[in-house]
């Protein structure tokens, strides 16, 4: 269980500023979905997060702070699943998993009997152990991402960060993939941080939306909150309905503009 | 900060792994086996006929407290242990450390197309040797004499340029520009040595021979040369094998998981470096080793660094002296260039091995 507090972060690529200012608490085990515009800064933010970018205010992750802490030391407590994993096609997927073990194992060292058992854990929770032996190049999309979070999972992370974690893929298998992720979360007191396009998809698994706008965090709360005509229309420059059901789900739909054109069906 | 995971799971066995580590293993005995048999073929098979059988006589004979009068005449003794076995070792030697190194750049590049050379290692040891025969150096440093020092140190300083270069290029980090570096100082070494060559167009057969390469030797003093630096960078590459499978990650998701990637291909290329210089100081330049032999190993079904690495290293070492025995034998009294074998043996086979292997999926 582990707290994520953002205080003032700014991330700079270049000479330009991507993520400006953004404070942000993500309580212990909730699960925080960043949506905006492509390009508003979400991928940046996460990688501020991983410190794979340098970033100017403070990051806390639980009682430490993220740049001052050893390298294994963050990747013992945060994993990242990047938008475009590159897979190595030509490896099994038991090895693939068994290289999330290495912030555990030292410089030349080898993993041990506790690693295997980590992995083969891993695998069973995520139905992978039949694949154990499959080549990553044989996966199907849906199977490939499975073993993308497996190998997040097999640091053993209390953080685990998604970057658009279900793009490409089709709707059963974005379910099955956040299905998977939730139970985790469940399971092993994660605390999630995701980037998403997928607006109804964030606020059916996230417990709060931080929408993020020109580098800007712009609304943060619930996906009720978050998830309004005004807000979304105004940061994405579109016309959008957004239902919210009783149940608590939400839908938005995109509102197609006035054209001067139209297509000969509507003729 | 971390503990373990749900401790009220029940760990099952895990079987899944251990199963490949076995497989593995069995390669690589395979791979020792076909490296021993390679040895004693390039031992017993030569341009004069020494039966296989006095060879054997002659080795029982040397060992200590055995009284038995060897089989072999001094010459053919010679012959045997100071020109055949010395050869075989050189062989063993560089086309282990190609088919090493070769592996281990593809793995670091991240690039099936990689070999030993891709740097501009080639480049900087041909102007090296380039400059010692066009102006006739001759000077000898602890035994080791003008060429070989040459070729070696213009492969060092190439290697190094390109690091430079690819460094000052954008973001510097990343594996491209250091490719591209090397592409840049390599043309600008090459076009170099091709003036040299071109203004001293008597010795340009010398230069020729040197680049085709030869594992041809009177004695050891090429294997004793070249042993610590081959032995310097088969240490270091092979332990750095599990990193270079998470290298293969790519850079940002081997850094997430704590890994240094800077550092270890630095690591890497600077063994890559010293154990092709060295090789290629030696022997010249020999082509399609380090490029080939990694990629027949994979079609095997070796996925991970770990064996990957050796059994590359054992098959380049099997390939190589295979192909000498060729290049020794086949117009006999006179001799192939073995960079001409490595090629015209080496990529029918391959692209066999290649035919094969789609075929079984």
């Amino acid at each position: 269980m582990t707290r994520v507090l953002l205080e003032r972060v700014s991330v700079a690529r270049g000479d330009r500023v991507v993520v400006r200012d953004v404070s942000l608490d993500v309580p212990s085990g909730a699960w925080v979905c960043l949506i905006g515009p492509n390009g508003a800064g979400k991928t940046t933010l996460l990688h501020a997060l991983a410190a794979l970018i340098v970033h100017s205010g403070t990051i806390r992750i639980g009682d430490g702070e993220l740049s001052r802490m050893s390298r294994r030391g963050r990747a013992q407590q945060l994993a990242l699943v990047q938008q475009d994993s590159q897979l190595p096609t030509g490896l099994r997927v038991a090895d693939y998993v068994m290289l999330g073990r290495t912030p555990y194992i030292s410089y030349f060292g080898r993993e041990d009997r506790n690693d295997r058992l980590v992995v083969a854990e891993i695998l069973e929770q995520l139905d992978l152990l039949g694949l154990a032996d499959r080549l990553l190049g044989h996966l199907s999309g849906g199977e490939r991402q499975r073993v993308v979070v497996a190998r997040a999972l097999a640091q053993l992370p209390s953080i685990l960060l998604l970057d658009e974690p279900t793009t490409a893929l089709d709707l059963g298998r974005q379910l099955q993939v956040l299905e998977l992720i939730r139970e985790q979360q469940c399971a092993r007191a994660l605390t999630v941080i995701s980037a998403t396009h997928d607006l109804t998809l964030a606020a059916a698994y996230a417990d709060r939306l931080a929408l993020i706008s020109c580098g800007s965090l712009v609304a943060e709360g619930t996906p009720r909150e978050v998830l309004t005509t005004a807000t979304l229309g105004e940061h994405y420059g579109v016309s959008l309905r957004v239902i919210h059901d009783e149940d608590g789900s939400v839908a938005v739909i995109p509102v197609r503009p006035p054209s001067v054109t139209r297509s000969p069906g509507e003729a | 900060m971390t503990t373990t995971p749900l401790p009220d799971v029940v760990l099952p066995a895990p079987a899944v792994l251990p199963r490949a580590r076995g497989r593995d293993a069995l390669w690589l005995g395979a791979g020792v086996i076909v490296l021993a048999l390679s040895m004693l073929a390039g031992l017993f098979v030569g341009a004069v006929d020494i039966p296989p059988q006095d060879i054997v006589g002659d080795l029982i004979s040397r060992i200590p407290f055995v009284h038995m009068h060897s089989p072999l005449s001094s010459i053919d003794a010679a012959i045997v242990w100071q020109l055949r076995l010395p050869r075989v070792v050189l062989g063993a030697l560089v086309g282990g450390m190609l088919a090493l190194c070769g592996a281990a750049y593809q793995g670091i590049f991240r690039n099936p197309l990689a070999d030993p050379y891709l740097l501009g290692v080639a480049a900087g040891a041909g102007l090296g040797a380039t400059i010692a025969i066009v102006f006739a150096i001759d000077i000898t440093v602890v035994g080791v004499h003008a060429l070989p020092m040459f070729a070696f140190v213009g492969a060092i300083v190439a290697v190094g340029l390109a690091y430079i270069v690819g460094r000052s290029v954008g973001a510097g980090r990343s594996s491209t520009t250091l490719v591209l570096g090397g592409v840049a100082v390599a043309a600008f070494l090459t076009a170099m040595q091709t003036f040299l060559q071109q203004r001293h167009t008597d010795q340009l057969a010398l230069v020729y021979n040197w680049i085709l390469g030869t594992v041809a030797t009177d004695g050891w003093s090429e294997v004793i040369t070249m042993l610590p630096y081959a032995l310097l960078a088969l240490v270091v590459i092979l332990l750095h094998g599990r990193l270079l499978d998470v290298m293969g990650l790519g850079d940002d998701a081997a850094r997430t998981l704590g890994v240094r990637t800077a550092q270890v291909r630095i690591a890497v290329i600077g063994a890559v470096t010293i154990g092709t210089a060295a090789a290629v100081a030696v022997t010249g330049l020999i082509g399609f080793v380090g490029l080939i032999i990694p990629h027949v190993v994979r079609l095997l079904g070796i996925r991970t660094h770990r064996t990957l690495l050796p059994l590359s290293m054992l098959l380049g070492a099997s390939f190589l002296v295979l192909c000498d025995l060729v290049a020794r034998t086949a117009v006999s009294p006179s001799e192939l260039p073995i960079g001409v074998v490595t090629a015209v043996i080496g990529a029918p086979a391959f692209a066999l091995v290649l035919r094969t292997s789609r075929v079984h999926g």
